[in-house]
């Protein structure tokens, strides 16, 4: 209106204008005459506003927010139930039903089925039951308008009729697999919500409200259902409606879509009617309409078929619409539900090569150095923070629209990260804790405590997620969702595959950390001073560096004996791992003796030549502490670069820095003695 | 004390005493039948002005076109064909009128200048129902329902006002705003002092014109259903057009 508003209504607090009559609220006005009604059909007792406060009194385990609807089937709130913290519909069956000698038999056998019914195009019922003389419905609340509303604020066009009817016919589908027919669709049980999902309601209401089976007629006579809407047997032979008559329903919804009116009398087809409705739209909707229902579609999906066919081509050659003034109604083709996400799919991706990547670095490399450790924070940190921001975006975004696609991917992305890190000050925390009470812990109980410590952060994380999943899907509005999305017994298995897999990976991972920590506690007490040279050395024995070169990152020194033929070169000092390799050069004839890949000493027997070439892996931060420890305390020595009188300590300069080796010869079976520091 | 109820006799003179298809089938052959045509024609002009009003976008010739179509269902001529349909008046009369404009479109077209309705491509959907939204707060068929329902209460509380007389006029002014329910910032005890009469009065008067006001409504809206089990659903349903208008407000 373009007029400005007189005063506004005390009741209803609307705006009241020039044109309302007798300067009263137009819709107060209305309402109170369908309210006060009063005689059989319209108990006063259930149907005034007043009603809310004896209704919060039988419900006093739900919050009642509003009234939302009245209708002939009862009145429906929204309410909300605190302990699951979800928003609800609870509808009040009129108390004329309850009044039924057979009703309360009849209200507990369709409850359960009705309950049954869990598929995403059909408004859930929670609960059912009886409190204080009502009959209720707890059902799922859904946030919209029926199409009754949409098609009143605007004329759909044939794409959008196109888009909401096959998803109709999903649910009726399902309903009647389960053996569930509606028997009272009409666009005000068709609800499109604020995502443009389209959802049935009051499934097999009409059965509440007791179409009996032989006569289709309420104990007090009156016919249930909407005429127009119904099929010509449920009027005349209600005795054995099957699931056509809900496909006549359809077709007369989707006749009015399309043209606005009801197929009343000797309707005319849809084209005729209205320019934009493509003709071969005609034949569904007329076959739907066949007063024979032998004639009709025989089953949902068979009109769902012939419509998505309509709609696929008629995408491509789309006419010019008529628009008759406003929006078009929320509905969105693309907004309907997603089985899958390609979101929480990137976020695992992402989170997974964020740990996997560096993990594999770092096993090639075994001893991380300084450099190494650097890089691949910065590698994980670079996938793994827009993986976790994105698993957590996904949660966010499930959490707001109600769905559940891959719930369980956003979860892992969305806390591998925060858990990981809280694994890490756990172990930190342990180790420090540890150190403080006992000194220098053996290697064996180190290793132990990791590994409990790492236990038992896996398994808080494990925990968290298995909180954050449960937290999420309680507020959610289906609880079977998933299973009932996902039936195909391929998807199932491919299911538990990538559980086992996730499972599996997380183990290796653990393993790996476990792994490298123990070996890190470990390294301060093989290097502790009481380990060092053992063996008597000839003090002839003199190792001269003869060159170095750096290939990649590997420094190479070629070391040469003038005296012996046969000599240990001690590579501690130099790294966790010494990996050292013996490359052969031209002027080296010896042999060399490898007494096993994870010890510190090599043994080389060379000839005359005494020339070798040694590989060195960089000495780690920690190594190099020691070297430079090693050293001050040489320095108090008057000869430097020995570490006793019998140990040859060698430098080697290189691009790298200055490093230093250890030789000795290999002589065995003489114990040296002690060695002062 | 004037009983309303007494007085229903005289009141239903007014009403249409036959459902509106009859009406419409005896083409207002006879002159009685011309009059209810008149008069049925009369008390749904305003919901139908409103439609072509905003259909058209408030177009000038809004009210030419108006006229045009009731002078076309007055002269009986026109919509032979609709009239099997045994549904209400109310899609009756609004499939009639989208009938008339679509005919007066083509003919306006004829000369490819100014149809009543322009065409708007898929594309420009949006833009273009964002501009007449802010042109004209409501759609048509919801301007087109929200004037039905209050041209009924308009009329019903007009045939009251009649059936009450004019020395309750007084009363019916002051009692008026009890027809909604019980008003919150009025009270029964205040109205009795200044009408001069006890509580009980004003209670039993109250009740009896409620009781009377619906059956009028009622009356009103069973004479443009086929069938007098659609009056509750036909009720309901202009109670949700008043409650989308106001949400549209």
């Amino acid at each position: 209106m373009n007029k400005e508003p007189l005063k506004h209504c005390p009741k209803c607090k609307s705006a009241i204008f020039a044109d309302a009559p007798g300067g009263l609220c137009p819709h107060c006005l209305l309402q109170f005459v369908a309210i006060s009604t009063g005689g059989a059909d319209f108990p006063i007792d259930d149907r005034s506003p007043r009603d809310l406060e004896s209704i919060r009194a039988a419900f006093p385990q739900m919050e009642i927010l509003e009234l939302i609807g009245q209708g002939g089937m009862g009145t429906v709130y929204k309410a909300r139930q605190p302990k699951l913290d979800r928003i609800v519909a609870l509808k009040i069956l009129p108390l004329r039903l309850a009044r039924e000698s057979s009703f309360a038999e009849r209200f507990e056998r369709e409850g359960r089925l009705l309950a049954r019914l869990n598929h995403p195009n059909i408004v859930g019922v929670y609960d059912f039951g009886q409190t204080d003389g009502h009959y209720y419905l707890i059902m799922e609340y859904v946030d919209g308008v029926n199409l009754r509303q949409a098609f009143a604020s605007a004329r759909f066009t044939p794409q959008q009729a196109l888009s909401v009817i096959p998803k109709i016919c999903e649910a009726l589908q399902f309903a009647h697999d389960e053996g569930v027919l509606h028997r009272d669709i009409k666009p005000e049980n068709i609800l499109l919500d604020t995502k443009g999902r389209v959802k049935i309601a009051d499934f097999g209401i009409a059965k509440f409200a007791g179409v009996d089976d032989n006569t289709g007629l309420t104990a007090t006579g009156a016919t249930i259902g909407t005429p127009h809407y119904m099929a010509p047997e449920q009027i005349e032979q209600p005795a054995n409606v099957d699931h056509r008559a809900d496909i006549f329903s359809l077709g007369v919804v989707f006749y009015e879509m399309l043209t606005g009116e009801l197929p009343l009398g000797r309707f005319s087809a849809p084209s005729e009617r209205t320019a934009t409705v493509d003709a071969r739209i005609d034949d569904v909707v007329m076959r739907a309409l066949e007063k024979d229902r032998e004639r009709r579609q025989q089953s949902a999906n068979e009109v769902r078929t012939q419509v998505e066919m309509l709609s696929n081509s008629s995408n491509s050659n789309r006419k010019q619409v008529e628009t008759s003034g406003t929006r078009p109604p929320i509905v969105n083709p693309n907004a309907s539900f997603q089985r899958y996400s390609a979101r929480p799919t990137i976020a695992i991706v992402l989170v997974l090569a964020s740990i996997s990547i560096p993990v594999s670095i770092a096993v090639q490399h075994e001893g991380p150095s300084d450099r190494l450790v650097f890089s691949l924070g910065l590698i994980s940190a670079w996938f793994g923070i827009p993986g976790t921001l994105l698993g957590l975006t996904h949660l966010l975004f499930l959490q707001r629209s109600g769905a559940r696609n891959g719930l369980q991917r956003g979860v892992i992305a969305g806390t591998l990260w925060p858990c990981g890190l809280a694994i890490g000050w756990c172990l930190v925390l342990a180790n420090g804790i540890i150190t403080q009470m006992q000194g220098t812990p053996s290697p064996a109980f180190m290793f132990m405590a990791n590994a409990v410590c790492l236990c038992f952060g896996i398994a808080l994380s494990f925990v968290g997620m298995w909180m954050t999943r449960q937290k999420i899907q309680r507020s959610l509005p289906d609880p079977n969702f998933i299973t009932s999305v996902n039936p195909s017994p391929f998807a199932s298995t491919l299911k538990t595959i990538m559980k086992a897999f996730v499972v599996s990976l997380w183990a290796f991972f653990g393993l790996i950390i476990v792994y490298m920590m123990s070996g890190t506690s470990m390294r301060p007490t093989s290097m502790q001073p009481k380990t060092m040279p053992s063996y008597m050395v000839p003090q002839h024995l003199r190792l001269e560096v003869v060159s170095t070169t750096t290939k990649e990152n590997v420094l190479i020194a070629v070391v040469k004996d003038p005296s012996d033929n046969s000599f240990q070169v001690d590579f501690r000092g130099f790294s966790l791992l010494p990996k050292a390799e013996i490359l052969a050069s031209e002027s080296y004839q010896g042999k060399c003796i490898f007494p096993g890949e994870r010890s510190d000493i090599l043994t080389f027997h060379s000839d005359n030549e005494h020339t070798l070439e040694l590989a060195f892996a960089l000495p780690d931060a920690e190594t190099a502490l020691a070297c430079k420890n090693r050293m001050e305390r040489q320095r108090g020595n008057a000869e430097p670069y020995t570490y006793n009188s019998m140990t040859q300590l060698f430098k080697i300069n290189s691009s790298f820095g200055e490093y230093e080796a250890f030789a000795l010869p290999a002589v065995t079976g003489y114990r040296m003695p002690d060695v002062q520091p | 004390m004037n009983d309303p109820i007494a007085k229903q006799g005289r009141s239903s003179r007014r009403f249409l005493t036959t459902q509106w298809t009859n009406v419409l089938s005896a083409r207002g052959e006879s002159p009685e039948a011309k009059q209810s045509l008149k008069e049925l024609c009369d008390r749904y002009y305003a919901p139908v002005s409103a439609f072509v009003e905003s259909y058209s976008r408030h177009d000038p010739n809004a009210r030419d076109w108006t006229h045009a179509f009731f002078a076309k269902v007055l002269e009986g001529r026109s919509l032979d064909a609709v009239i099997q349909s045994r549904g209400r008046f109310r899609s009756y009369l609004l499939g009639a009128v989208k009938h008339f404009l679509a005919d007066e479109r083509e003919k306006n077209q004829a000369d490819k200048r100014g149809g009543l309705v322009s065409h708007v491509s898929v594309d420009q959907v949006d833009e273009s129902s964002m501009t007449t939204n802010t042109h004209s707060a409501m759609p048509p068929d919801a301007a087109f329902d929200r004037q039905w329902a209050m041209s009924i209460l308009q009329h019903s509380l007009e045939d009251l006002e009649e059936d009450l007389g004019a020395e309750q006029a007084t009363r019916f002014e002051l009692l008026r705003p009890w027809l909604t329910g019980d008003p919150i910032d009025l009270s029964h005890a205040d109205v009795a002092a200044r009408l001069g009469v006890s509580t009980e009065v004003v209670k039993i008067t109250i009740h009896r014109w409620r009781k009377r006001f619906r059956e009028i409504v009622k009356g009103h809206i069973a004479s443009t259903v086929s069938d007098s089990a659609e009056v509750e659903e036909e009720l309901r349903y202009l109670i949700q057009a008043l409650a989308i208008a106001r949400r549209d407000d």
